[in-house]
């Protein structure tokens, strides 16, 4: 098979945030140094910490940008601490998955539920169009919601949300 | 039973000769004995619906060893009856009108009707005039015989036993059909639960004996705790109320323990019913998975799903029905007519008495109302074929602005299935009116004669004297005697469909799975891809050859091309090279061993195979690469995609690898199904590669990629490809043109083009669309 791309297990990868909070500059094992790329999850939903690709911008022969990929980290957990959280930092600035610690109202508004929650991020209000589609259910027992809006919000553990929260939600699962 | 599911050799079909596509009446049976010679043995029966003169009418004809006889009580001349000699037919024929259709025959140049017939019949007759034709060309007896015996048992409509329409073409005679067998092999799935299904009876009588005591203590309420309370001391009156706490109480406990009794019973109930009908369900489509592809073609899909997803439920409702309902009802009846009987013989009789009269006219009207309720179904699913057709195929009917136009056939339809439903109402309560007055006439007797006896404190046909609290109970007992009787009444509904549901289910259970002879013969070097057909040929139905004397033979690793016109027998080339059909004459070689002798899994776990038309999942882009029970690593399924030209697409969707695709793929691009269904392909480095027309449901960009993708990933490994588009075969070693089911060219692309035959006429005829091989 070809081996086009190429994986690092992340050991003697080192990475340092790059400029405007979500690039980073990488060391390869080589001591190859590539600036201002961006990780991007091969897995977002099934395993965030894990296939991590990293790309940055080129511009084609027509002028259009194009992502290119240069290399794919194969596990977060191999790189140092430093560099595991400057690219955590990185993802946590690209993807956008604030985790709900409590569900505050449920409210249904024209044909959309309201959902307002509280969430690592703070306190949000979005709509759900269609539930059954919207709300899922993983069997590690997180809970990923997707808004009207195509936003998407994660219930890391919904045995670990309030009775309260969890009775609210119970009827939407 | 009609229906035919394993293959009979030509000995055992001999003795099941003659073959009659339904029940033979003695008339016809009087006819034939009068004509047959001594030592003429009689092969297929065709008995008509359709007179000559185009009436309904007994008619029939009959094809013997050496003979052909028709009788139509049209006809004037030799009683209705014309016999010819098989071998004295130029021609048989049978000429298919609107509805109907006429079998004729040509004898000594003149054209002779002989028999007409409607639809359900026009199958049989072409079986006969196929057997005739082909008698007269010299073709060999046993194998006509063999193909007209298949042809009915695959149209039959009516069971040649006793005459009862099927339900669908070649469908078990329910009538026919041993009910004992097919029961006991029912609850056979309940033996896991018995234990269980014991404590739910138990459980199930423990409730009806407590239901019949609450009317005696009632009796005992009336007739003494409360009356002649005036003449009583404090004594009295203290004792009267501890005997009303008492029977209080009681009534409070048994409430109490039957409801109890019954939320444990509900529970266990639910569990034996949830484990049956997961277990059938589980076993039927793990039978699903594993039957040959020919089963399929014989069965639709959409009636296996039916089976797995419809008739189970139906069966478990049955098992549930028999198992507790029935034998409690029946425990439930005789416990109420005993103490019906015990209270007062005579007044049990006489409240017996309307009961003929309810069971009869439940009966009539069940027969009644069948129609209305299959007009609800029918209605209903007519608003349902709506609802299939518009709302997946939304593009459309926005495309031809026809939104109102599919609104206004909903409305209808919905205001149709209304109708349906309100004139079901009408009709079902009129009968409840009916039942209602039969059962309260009964009951208005018994208040009538019992109050009677009470107030007069005589006796009636010597009974015994009635008390007010025995008249209570007795009305009481009675009403709770309809419960039961009604049951009864339904049930024979439920036995019907549920034995047609049970034949269905089993139908699968015992079809034949996939022939698997070499099971467990896996070649040690693996496998290379040298594939060899030698003299193959294969039909899907008997007589009807799709290829013939076939041979060829690809080498390791070389990348060959099938071409040929539509149904020139392509695809048939592949069925057979993927073991979807065992069943061919000739022999194929893989690796120099018979096909047959290899492992059936094994095998195919080295075959990739890319459809024109991707089959993905409802599951995610990763899943659907690593479609495999292998387990397989995460930088092989990206490396696929990458190999497949998947990889960048892949990568920009939000949700990545991660991302959840519709049923059938819904979310990606033609092209880009077709590249994930490739990188499966690649994901499991297949021995032998097969390409059916991977690239003919795309556009030119599109397809540039796949082929760019097709190109890497055909290197080390004997690639078969089936193209329309001859310029994707560019780089093949080899070119098999097919053509009416026979290998028409074997050479390199450049020979047979220098060659100028069949090969280069079809790129002649794609040149000129531009799609020729440059």
């Amino acid at each position: 098979m070809s081996q086009d791309i190429r994986f690092f297990s992340g050991k003697k990868v080192r990475v340092e945030p790059g400029s405007m909070g979500i690039y980073l500059n990488v060391w390869l094992p080589d001591d190859t140094e590539y600036m201002d790329v961006e990780p991007r999850r091969f897995f977002p939903i099934s395993n965030e910490f894990k296939y991590i690709s990293l790309v940055h911008m080129v511009e084609d022969a027509k002028g259009k940008t194009q992502e290119e990929e240069i290399l794919i980290i194969k596990d977060l957990n191999n790189l140092d601490e430093d560099s595991r959280n400057a690219v955590i930092n990185s993802l946590n600035g690209y993807y956008m998955i604030p985790r709900i610690t409590d569900i505050i109202e449920f409210k249904k508004v024209n044909d959309d539920l309201q959902w307002t929650v509280d969430s690592d991020r703070g306190i949000i209000t979005f709509d759900i169009r269609d539930k059954y589609s919207s709300i899922k259910q993983l069997p590690d027992g997180r809970i990923l919601v997707k808004d009207a809006s195509d936003n998407r919000y994660e219930i890391p553990d919904y045995r670990t949300i309030s009775k309260r929260s969890r009775n609210l939600l119970l009827g939407y699962l | 039973m009609a229906q035919i599911n394993e293959t009979k050799s030509i000995e055992e079909i001999r003795k099941e000769l003659p073959c009659k596509n339904r029940e033979v009446t003695k008339t016809i049976t009087n006819i034939v004995n009068k004509v047959l010679e001594k030592d003429e043995k009689p092969y297929f029966y065709v008995v008509s619906d359709i007179m000559l003169d185009s009436r309904y009418g007994e008619c029939f004809c009959l094809v013997t060893d050496r003979r052909l006889i028709s009788y139509d009580s049209f006809r004037k001349e030799n009683d209705g009856i014309l016999i010819f000699n098989i071998s004295d037919i130029e021609k048989a024929d049978v000429k298919v009108m609107y509805a109907n259709a006429v079998f004729k025959i040509t004898v000594g140049g003149k054209v002779i009707e002989l028999n007409k017939c409607s639809n359900a019949v026009t199958g049989h007759f072409d079986a006969i005039k196929n057997y005739i034709n082909d008698k007269n060309n010299g073709k060999n007896e046993d194998e006509i015989i063999e193909t007209v015996y298949e042809a009915y048992t695959k149209s039959l409509l009516y069971c040649p036993k006793c005459g009862a329409r099927l339900p669908y073409r070649n469908a078990p005679c329910i009538k026919c059909a041993d009910k004992k067998k097919i029961f006991s092999r029912l609850f056979m799935y309940c033996k896991p639960f018995i234990f269980r299904l014991i404590l739910g009876l138990a459980g199930m009588i423990f409730m009806t004996v407590v239901n019949l005591i609450p009317p005696m203590l009632t009796k005992q309420l009336v007739d003494s705790t409360l009356v002649g309370i005036s003449g009583l001391d404090a004594a009295g009156i203290d004792a009267r109320l501890t005997e009303l706490l008492t029977i209080v109480v009681t009534l409070f406990v048994l409430n109490n323990v039957h409801n109890f009794v019954g939320m444990l019973n509900t529970n266990n109930l639910r569990f034996i019913s949830e484990s049956f009908i997961k277990n059938l369900k589980i076993e039927l489509y793990a039978k699903s998975q594993y039957l040959p592809i020919k089963y399929y073609d014989k069965t639709s899909t959409g009636s296996v799903i039916s089976r797995i997803n419809g008739d189970t439920v139906t069966l478990n409702n049955f098992v549930m029905q028999v198992t507790q309902t029935a034998l409690t009802k029946l425990v439930e009846l005789i416990g109420i007519i005993v103490v019906m009987v015990m209270m007062n013989p005579v007044l049990a009789i006489l409240s017996l008495l309307p009961v003929p009269i309810v069971v009869a006219s439940s009966r009539v009207f069940s027969k009644y109302i069948y129609p209305f309720y299959y007009r609800i179904w029918n209605r209903g699913s007519k608003i349902n074929s709506i609802l299939a057709d518009t709302i997946p195929g939304i593009k459309v009917v926005k495309a031809f602005t026809s939104e109102q136009k599919s609104i206004n056939n909903f409305e209808e339809k919905n205001q149709d299935h209304m109708k349906e439903v309100l004139k079901t109402v009408k009709v079902s309560s009129i009968y409840n009116f009916f039942n209602a007055i039969m059962i309260m006439s009964g009951t208005l007797v018994i208040w009538g004669l019992g109050g009677w006896m009470v107030i007069t404190g005589k006796t009636f046909l010597g009974s015994e004297v009635l008390t007010v609290g025995g008249l209570v109970a007795f009305i009481n007992y009675m009403n709770l005697f309809y419960v039961p009787v009604q049951f009864f009444l339904s049930f024979n509904e439920v036995l019907m469909s549920s034995l047609s549901a049970a034949e269905r289910v089993f139908e699968v259970l015992d079809a034949e799975p996939e022939e698997d002879r070499g099971k467990g013969n896996i070649p040690e070097d693996g496998l290379k891809g040298k594939i060899e057909f030698k003299n193959v040929s294969f039909g899907y139905e008997k007589g009807k050859k799709i290829l013939s004397d076939v041979s060829f033979t690809i080498n390791e690793g070389e990348t060959v091309g099938v071409v040929g016109t539509t149904g020139s027998g392509k695809s048939t080339v592949i069925n057979l090279m993927l073991r979807y059909y065992d069943n061919y004459d000739g022999e194929i070689y893989i690796d120099n061993r018979n096909i047959k002798d290899i492992d059936l899994n094994w095998y195919r776990s080295n075959v990739g195979y890319v459809l024109q038309e991707p089959l993905l999942f409802k599951d995610t882009v990763f899943r659907n690469i690593a479609h495999t029970d292998k387990p397989v690593r995460v930088e092989d399924v990206i490396y696929a995609a990458q190999v497949a030209n998947a990889h960048k697409f892949i990568r920009k969707l939000p949700d990545s690898y991660d991302t959840m695709l519709g049923e059938r793929g819904v979310g990606l691009s033609g092209g880009e199904r077709q590249r994930v269904s490739i990188a499966r392909a690649v994901l499991k480095d297949p021995s032998i590669l097969i390409l059916d027309e991977a690239t003919a449901a795309v556009d030119t960009e599109t397809e540039h990629m796949i082929q760019e993708a097709i190109d890497r990933i055909i290197n080390g490994r004997t690639t078969i490809m089936i193209a329309h588009r001859l310029s994707t075969l560019k780089k093949a070693d080899k070119i098999i043109v097919v053509e009416d089911g026979k290998i028409a060219e074997v050479g390199a692309p450049d020979e047979l083009i220098a060659a100028k035959g069949r090969f280069y006429k079809l790129v002649q005829m794609q040149s000129i669309g531009n799609g020729g091989l440059e």
